[in-house]
C-alpha cells in the first residue's frame, strides 16, 4: 500500500482473503491512523480513494476489514470509495451484501 | 503467516466441519453406486432416479461451500447428466451407468484427496469432465454450461412464490473453518431473487477487530419458489452453531414467467438449475427430502469412544462394590444388597445402551460388493448374481472398518477361484449364472459374516499337494476341516496363474490374521462341486472382550477366550522335556511346546513345573501352543483399558483391566506371547 500525494489513491495489494487477512489488517490500522490525520486537517484529503487494481484475492475477511475502516473514515467526516474493482471482486461484493458498506467511486454513496 | 496457526482450534474446526462434509459425501457416493447397480435398465424405478440426483446434488452443493471447486465441477455435469435420466430423457444403459460409476469413482478420489491428502489422478478427472461434458452434449446441444452467465430461468408452470426474509448470523469463527459464504448466497439466489445486506457488528473498530473472525449478521431477502426446508438445507453446513431465522413473508401467487435473478451466476455455473424451481419435479431441491426430516445427531467417534470408556469405569465400579458387598451381612445390610443388585442392572444396561450407539449395520459394507462382483466378473467373463443377507446385523464400527479387508479378499477369491466359468458351470449341470452369498447374522453374543458361493469348491488333492510341495505338515489322513485350514498358511496358493484378482499366495493367511486381531475365527466349510462358504464369527465389540482369568504367582491374566482351545491338568508321560528348558506336551499326537507364562513375564514364586499347573492350549494365527498358569479363576467380561495410554506398551498384552477387587489384569496378546518366546527359543 502506498500514499503518496492527495490525488493519488490508497492501493490496496495482494492476499485479502483469510490467509493474508492478518497482515493486510495491521498495514491498513497503519495507513489508516495517516489518513485521518491527513483528512481531518486538509479538505483535499476528504475522499480517501481505495484502489483495488492489484488486489489478488479477496473474501469476506477482506470486506470486513475495509469496511470497518470505512466506517471508522467516516465516522471523522471522511467519504470513502473504493476505485479498480475487477468485475469477479465486484460480484463477490455484491454478492456478500457489503456494497452498501463499500461504495465504489460515481455510484451512490453509503447514507 | 498462516492465518490458522496461532487460532485456537482453528484447524480443528475446519477439520471438525469438513469431516461432516467428508462423511456424508462418502454416505452419498455409496448411496449413488448401490442405486445405481441396483437399477433395472428396462423400467428403472423413478424414486431411485430421484435419489441419485439427489446424492450427486448435495455433494455439489457442499463441495460449493467448502471450496473444493474440483469435486464442484465434475459433480455439476454429473447432476445435469443425472437430470436427464430421471426426467427419462436418457435411458440408464450399460454405457451410462458405467459412465456415472466412474464419476462417482473420481469423486470418491478427489473426496480422498481432500481429507486424507491422496494423490489425485488428474488425468482421470479430466478424462471424466471430458465423457460427461460429451454425454451431455449428444443429449442437450446447449446444456446449462453453455449458457450465458446471467442465470435466466423460464418456466411455463405458474410457481408460488414466496417472500422470506433470513436472519442469519455465523459464528465468529465460520472463517477458519473454510466456509466461503459467496457459495452458499449464491446457491441461494439461484433458488430466486435474492437480496443481500451485510451489517457489520457495531462494535467492530478497525484497531480492535480481529480480522479471522466474522463480525458480519445478513439479512436476505429471498423471493422464490422454494419450501423452506430447502431453503434451511442450503444453510445445513453452517446451522451448526450459527443464529438463522426463516420468516415467510406474505405470499406472492401471481406467475411470474420468466425471472432474472439479481446476481449473476458464477462463470463456473457451480448452482442448481431452473428444474429445481418446480416443487412438484421428481426429485426436486436436489436435496434429501424424507432423510432430513429423520430425527438424527451426528456425534464425533471420539465423544462415543469417551463415553464407552466412562461407562467402562462405572462397570469396574459397580463390581468393585459387589465384590465388597459379598463380605457384609445379607441380613443387615439388605437395603444396600438390594441397591447393588439395582445398580448392576442399570450399569448392564447402560453400557449395553452405550455400546449399541457404536452400533452400525453391517449392510454399508456389504453394499460396497455389487459394484466389486459387477466389475470382477465382467473382467473374468463369468456371470455372477450377488446375494446378500441380514443387512440389517449391527456390528461395532471399529469392526466394521477392520472387516472390509477380509470380506473383500474373500469376495474376489470366490470369484476368482470359486465360481466356475459359464461354459463349464452349464457343462457340469449347473445354472450358468453363479451366485455369491453375503449372509450376516448375530449369534449368542457374536456376530456370524458367512462369505459362500456356489463354485466348485475347495480341492482337497490340489491342496495337499500344495502343502507337501511347501514343506507344510500334512498328511493324507487329514480331514477335511483340517485339509481347508491349510490354505491359511502363509504364502499358500493353489492359483495356477497369478493374476492382478488373487493367486499371489498372500491373502488367506493375512485374512485370518487380520479376522484373529479382532478377536474373531474363521471356519471353512466345503464341498466339491456345490461351493465354500466362509465363515467369520466376530466379537460384538473391541471394547468387551470374553475371557477367561488365570494366576501365574500373584499374578492375574486374561485369556481372550476366541483363542482358547481346551485346558487340561497334563499327566507326567505327556511331557517331554526336547532340549535345555524347552518342554512339549502331546496332545493326541501332536507335541505342542510348552510356554511357562511365569518365566515369559518373570513372575517369581509360580508354579514351574507342567505337571503341577494347568496347560491353557491356545491357537493363533495357526500356531498352537499350551501356556503353563497356575490356575484357572473363572470366564469373565471384561473391560479393556489401553497400557499404552495409561502407562506404557508391555510385551505379550493387548491391553488391562481392573477386575472386581480393584486389581489390574494383563490381557494377553497370545499370538505375541507365542511368537516373542519362539524367537526367545531360537536365540537360545
Amino acid at each position: 500500500m502506498s500514499q503518496e500525494s492527495r490525488q493519488e489513491p490508497l492501493k490496496i495489494e495482494g492476499d485479502w482473503s483469510i490467509s493474508g487477512i492478518a497482515l493486510q489488517h495491521q498495514r491498513l490500522e497503519e495507513e489508516f491512523t495517516l489518513w485521518t490525520v491527513r483528512g481531518e486537517g486538509a479538505t483535499e484529503f476528504r475522499e480517501p480513494v481505495f484502489c483495488l487494481e492489484s488486489v489478488e484475492d479477496i473474501d469476506l475477511s477482506g470486506w470486513q476489514v475495509l469496511a470497518c475502516a470505512f466506517r471508522g473514515l467516516r465516522a471523522r467526516g471522511l467519504s470513502p470509495r473504493l476505485v479498480n474493482i475487477r468485475a469477479d471482486l465486484r460480484r463477490n461484493l455484491d454478492l456478500l451484501g457489503y456494497s452498501r458498506e463499500l461504495p465504489i467511486a460515481g455510484e451512490q454513496a453509503c447514507p | 503467516m498462516s492465518v490458522m496457526e496461532h487460532k485456537p482450534g482453528g484447524l480443528a474446526e475446519v477439520g471438525r466441519f469438513n469431516a461432516v462434509f467428508f462423511e456424508e459425501s462418502a454416505e452419498h457416493l455409496a448411496d449413488m453406486e448401490r442405486l445405481l447397480l441396483s437399477l433395472d435398465p428396462s423400467s428403472p424405478d423413478q424414486e431411485s432416479l430421484n435419489a441419485i440426483f439427489r446424492a450427486a446434488h448435495s455433494i455439489k452443493g457442499g463441495a460449493g461451500v467448502f471450496g473444493f471447486d474440483d469435486m464442484a465441477r465434475v459433480t455439476h455435469h454429473l447432476e445435469s447428466l443425472l437430470d436427464h435420466l430421471r426426467n427419462r430423457e436418457l435411458s440408464p444403459t450399460a454405457d451410462l451407468v458405467d459412465l456415472v460409476l466412474q464419476s462417482g469413482d473420481v469423486l470418491a478420489m478427489q473426496l480422498a484427496g481432500h481429507r486424507d491428502g491422496a494423490p489425485v489422478d488428474g488425468q482421470a478427472v479430466q478424462d471424466i469432465f471430458t465423457r460427461l461434458e460429451a454425454a451431455l452434449s449428444a443429449c442437450e446441444p446447449e446444456h446449462p454450461t453453455a449458457q450465458p452467465t446471467a442465470l435466466r430461468v423460464e418456466t411455463s408452470t405458474p410457481l408460488a412464490r414466496r417472500g422470506y426474509h433470513i436472519d442469519f448470523h455465523p459464528s465468529g469463527n465460520i472463517l477458519q473453518r473454510g466456509i466461503r459464504l459467496e457459495n452458499l448466497f449464491r446457491e441461494l439466489a439461484e433458488l430466486g431473487e435474492l437480496s443481500v445486506t451485510a451489517e457489520l457488528g457495531a462494535a467492530a473498530e478497525l484497531r480492535t477487530l480481529d480480522p479471522e473472525l466474522c463480525h458480519t449478521r445478513w439479512q436476505l431477502r429471498l423471493v422464490s419458489a422454494a419450501a423452506e426446508q430447502e431453503i434451511r438445507e442450503i444453510f445445513e453446513f453452517v446451522a451448526l452453531d450459527s443464529e438463522l431465522d426463516i420468516r415467510v413473508e406474505e405470499a406472492q401467487t401471481a406467475p411470474q414467467p420468466a425471472v432474472t435473478t439479481s446476481v449473476e451466476a458464477p462463470p463456473d455455473l457451480l448452482g442448481r438449475r431452473a428444474y429445481d424451481r418446480d416443487e412438484s419435479a421428481p426429485g426436486a431441491f436436489g436435496r434429501r427430502g424424507a432423510e432430513a426430516t429423520e430425527a438424527s445427531l451426528r456425534v464425533g467417534v471420539a465423544k462415543v469412544d469417551q463415553l464407552v470408556n466412562q461407562v467402562g469405569e462405572l462397570v469396574i465400579t459397580q463390581s468393585m462394590l459387589a465384590q465388597f458387598a459379598e463380605q457384609l451381612d445379607p441380613v443387615q445390610f439388605e437395603v444396600l444388597h438390594r441397591g447393588l443388585v439395582q445398580l448392576e442392572r442399570n450399569t448392564r444396561d447402560l453400557q449395553a445402551s452405550i455400546m449399541s450407539i457404536r452400533l452400525v449395520p453391517i449392510g454399508g459394507i456389504f453394499s460396497r460388493f455389487p459394484r466389486l462382483v459387477r466389475d470382477l466378473a465382467a473382467k473374468l467373463g463369468k456371470d455372477v448374481e450377488l446375494r446378500t443377507i441380514g443387512e440389517g446385523t449391527e456390528l461395532d464400527k471399529g469392526l466394521i472398518e477392520k472387516i472390509i479387508d477380509p470380506l473383500t479378499h474373500l469376495v474376489r477369491n470366490s470369484l476368482d477361484h470359486g465360481i466356475e466359468a459359464p461354459r463349464e458351470r452349464a457343462a457340469t449341470g449347473k445354472n450358468p449364472v453363479g451366485t455369491i452369498t453375503l449372509k450376516a447374522s448375530q449369534v449368542g453374543g457374536r456376530i456370524l459374516i458367512e462369505v459362500g458361493d456356489d463354485g466348485a469348491g475347495l480341492n482337497r488333492e490340489k491342496i495337499l499337494r500344495k502343502a507337501a510341495e511347501r514343506g507344510l505338515a500334512s498328511s493324507d489322513n487329514l480331514s477335511d476341516e483340517e485339509v481347508w485350514q491349510l490354505i491359511f498358511a502363509p504364502g499358500f496358493s493353489t492359483a495356477e496363474a497369478v493374476t492382478d484378482l488373487s493367486g499371489r499366495g498372500v491373502g488367506m493367511d493375512v485374512v485370518l490374521k487380520n479376522v484373529q486381531a479382532i478377536g474373531g475365527r474363521v471356519q471353512v466349510a466345503s464341498r466339491p462341486g456345490a461351493g465354500t462358504v466362509f465363515s467369520l464369527s466376530l466379537p460384538l465389540t473391541l471394547a468387551i472382550l470374553d475371557g477367561l482369568s488365570v494366576q501365574v504367582g500373584a499374578e492375574k491374566f486374561i485369556i481372550p477366550l476366541n483363542v482358547i482351545l481346551e485346558s487340561f491338568q497334563p499327566s507326567c508321560a505327556d511331557l517331554k522335556q526336547i532340549k535345555g528348558e524347552t518342554q512339549v506336551v502331546q496332545v493326541r499326537g501332536d507335541y505342542l511346546p510348552v510356554l511357562p507364562l511365569h518365566r515369559f513375564f518373570g513372575i517369581e514364586k509360580a508354579r514351574t513345573q507342567a505337571k503341577e499347573g494347568i496347560l491353557v492350549l491356545v491357537d493363533t494365527e495357526g500356531e498352537k501352543a499350551a501356556l503353563l498358569v497356575d490356575e484357572l479363576l473363572g470366564q469373565h467380561q471384561v473391560v479393556i483399558k489401553s497400557l499404552e495410554t495409561n502407562y506404557r506398551k508391555v510385551e505379550g498384552t493387548a491391553g488391562a483391566t481392573i477386575l472386581g477387587d480393584g486389581k489390574v489384569a494383563l490381557i494377553l496378546d497370545v499370538g505375541a506371547v507365542v511368537h516373542l518366546d519362539k524367537n526367545r527359543s531360537l536365540q537360545h
